[in-house]
């Protein structure tokens, strides 16, 4: 099994420093704006997707400078010498992580936000990280990433803004979703799915996994005016505080396109589209009345109420698949029937080769039904391995409902949480 | 007296499944797989077509019989496929061909919409050990069918693919080539013996055996 990258924090910076200029400064008073803005501000949590990225770069610096609570930065890029043409980093960056450098100058910009980094694809973000964040920002450019932000957005309810670029035309497109409509996906025609075909690769190390396998996308370099990246941002940021703060007409499910050779913008309605691929269910999301690990699934099932359900139950128990059965070197199978971790090295080696038994992919379950734990099905968590789930989803047909550990810290808050206890 | 024109040798082809009228039997199994539907709607709609196929392919084809299909989570079907299979339990001894292969065949929602893996759908139970360039030599005997297969591709597709690298109609020799070789080994022992590739010119829909 692989192991996972994680969220980590910005470590603060020195007590010297702190604390800056208050945000408030410098914000002017909003025309029929909500009398708290500082206070909303201050408490808002985003998450930015593709932030090394020439325009998440400068987004998630705007972020910075408004003095929001928290900034979870996602990317898995390095950068460039190129990177200099189209970033607001210069040439010394190169070959560093883009989501660190680009974590480290929000934390110089604003020490009091927590800023959490994880070096990664959005595919591989633990699924509760996005939980406490208010609004999450796209701006990468491959449709995969956009395709899994849109949907994970989707099942937890939450606020999307998109940037997007196609300079040939100097173009800048924004998206807003509101988490209840369209997702990002809904609008791809068969050009965007070839494209992802082409972009994609896998490595071949991957099929042992007992998940996906992990994908690298392997794109056109970014080809772009380093002030359209920088408009793309500006009209983001303009459409995310219009979202938060309730300015003028609600931005929401709306998409603006400004067009350089006209200077003219057009604002249109997105509408999800019934043909889309992706699955629209909004999870409904409860904390558990007790630790997970001592639940068992038939309790969580009771507990939401699909104990019942006539449509076929299954639990997707956290990062934590459940194998049936796996495979060593002296026998062909040998039963497991444990969940397994996924960033775990092995779940268990074979007590008669001592060789490490590999989950078989077929025989592991992410979404896992009763009929295929058994016994197993009325066992507290943490006797089958899954002790340390922080979430259960439990779907039944278009209902999932996902129940969270009742003491569980999301990944991103227990970043922000270690980096304060490192600044203090 | 007027010569009939000889009739199609199949009444349907491959683009044809959702047509195909299954038998009883079929019907009924196909039934009790449906109750047990999870998932999405898109998703479980999905999974029924691709279900439905399936066993219109186990009635048409006379290759593939399914020996399992489960469709509570990821769609997962356990299949036997008519194909000669290469296998090589002793590099001093001569190939030994099998006559069939029993498949794994594992089909994750995010297939519907992101491109996957050519090595995550299909792992070959047995026989055991398989002498293909692109199956990998140890427990999980994955199968792979490229360096990358388009979102949403269809499971007749799939197998489709798995035939082709069973019989060696398409097949990689170069073990330098990142676009599927699993098996740098049988990729030379292939180059040595390229005279008896392929293994087979069989279409993939063989004509229905008479009833013995």
């Amino acid at each position: 099994m692989r192991a996972r990258p994680s969220i980590r924090p910005v470590r603060g910076i020195r007590a010297s420093c702190w604390p800056v200029v208050p945000a408030a400064a410098r914000l002017p008073h909003l025309v029929r704006s909500p009398l708290d803005v500082t206070t909303r501000l201050a408490a808002l949590r985003v998450a930015v997707i593709g932030a090394g990225g020439s325009v998440g770069q400068r987004a998630s610096e705007h972020l910075a400078r408004l003095q929001v609570a928290h900034l979870l930065l996602i990317d898995p890029k390095i950068l460039k010498r190129e990177s200099a043409l189209t970033h607001t980093t210069g040439p010394e960056t190169t070959g560093r992580a883009s989501a660190w450098v680009t974590g480290r100058r929000c934390k110089r910009l604003s020490p009091a936000t927590a800023v959490a980094v994880f070096v990664g694809p959005v595919q591989a973000l633990p699924l509760d990280a996005l939980l406490d964040m208010d609004v999450v920002v796209v701006t990468t450019d491959n449709p995969a990433a956009e395709m899994e932000a849109g949907q994970r957005c989707l099942h937890l309810g939450l606020p999307l803004i998109q940037a997007a670029l196609q300079p040939e035309m100097l173009v800048v497109q924004v998206r807003c979703l509101s988490g209840r409509g369209a997702c990002l996906a809904c609008g791809f025609g068969p050009a965007d799915y070839e494209m992802m075909r082409r972009q994609v690769r896998f490595s071949c190390e991957g099929y042992a996994a007992a998940g996906p396998a992990p994908m690298t996308v392997t794109g056109p370099p970014t080809r772009s005016f380093s002030y359209l990246c920088g408009l793309a941002a500006d009209l983001a940021l303009n459409q995310l505080l219009r979202l938060v703060l309730a300015l003028g007409r609600t931005v929401e499910d709306t998409v603006l396109e400004f067009c350089g050779y006209t200077n003219r913008s057009v604002v249109s309605s997105l509408v999800a589209s019934p043909a889309c691929r992706c699955d629209h269910a909004r999870y409904e999301i409860v904390r558990a009345a007790k630790p997970l690990a001592a639940s068992s699934l038939a309790d969580l099932a009771r507990t939401v109420g699909c104990a019942e359900s006539d449509s076929p139950i299954t639990f997707r128990v956290g990062e934590h698949p459940w194998v049936a059965r796996g495979a060593c070197a002296c026998d062909a199978e040998v039963p497991v029937e444990r969940f397994v971790d996924e960033a775990a090295a092995r779940p268990a080696t074979c007590a008669r080769c001592q060789s490490p038994i590999q989950p078989l992919p077929f025989h592991t379950f992410r979404d896992v039904p009763p009929a295929v734990l058994g016994a197993a099905f009325g066992r507290p968590l943490r006797r089958l391995g899954a002790g340390r789930a922080r979430f259960v989803i439990v779907r039944a047909g278009d209902r999932a409902v996902l129940v969270r550990d009742a003491a569980a810290v999301p990944p991103a808050v227990r970043a922000e949480v270690q980096s304060l206890t490192q600044g203090a | 007296m007027t010569t009939q024109p000889p009739s199609p040798p199949f009444a349907y082809d491959l683009t044809q499944l959702p047509a195909v009228p299954l038998s009883p039997p079929l019907q009924s199994r196909f039934d009790l797989v449906r109750a047990c539907c999870g998932g999405a709607r898109v998703w479980r709609e999905r999974k029924l077509a691709e279900a439905r196929d399936l066993f219109a392919l186990e009635q048409i084809s006379n290759r593939v019989q399914l020996l399992g299909l489960d469709l509570s989570g990821d769609l997962r079907a356990r299949l036997t496929m008519r194909a000669p299979v290469p296998c090589l339990p002793d590099p001093a001894q001569p190939l030994v061909v099998a006559p069939c292969a029993l498949l794994e065949l594992t089909y994750r929602e995010e297939a519907l919409y992101q491109p996957q893996a050519g090595f995550s759908f299909v792992r070959i139970a047995a026989p055991r050990p398989v002498w293909l360039p692109n199956a990998s030599l140890d427990v999980h005997q994955v199968i792979c069918l490229g360096p990358a297969l388009p979102a949403s591709i269809p499971v007749k597709e799939i197998l489709l693919l798995v035939y082709g690298a069973l019989c060696l109609t398409t097949v990689t020799l170069d073990p330098a080539d990142a676009a599927g070789t699993l098996n740098p080994a049988a990729c030379e022992w292939w180059m040595q013996n390229t005279a008896r590739i392929p293994l087979s010119r069989e279409p993939f829909l063989l004509p229905p055996t008479a009833p013995s």
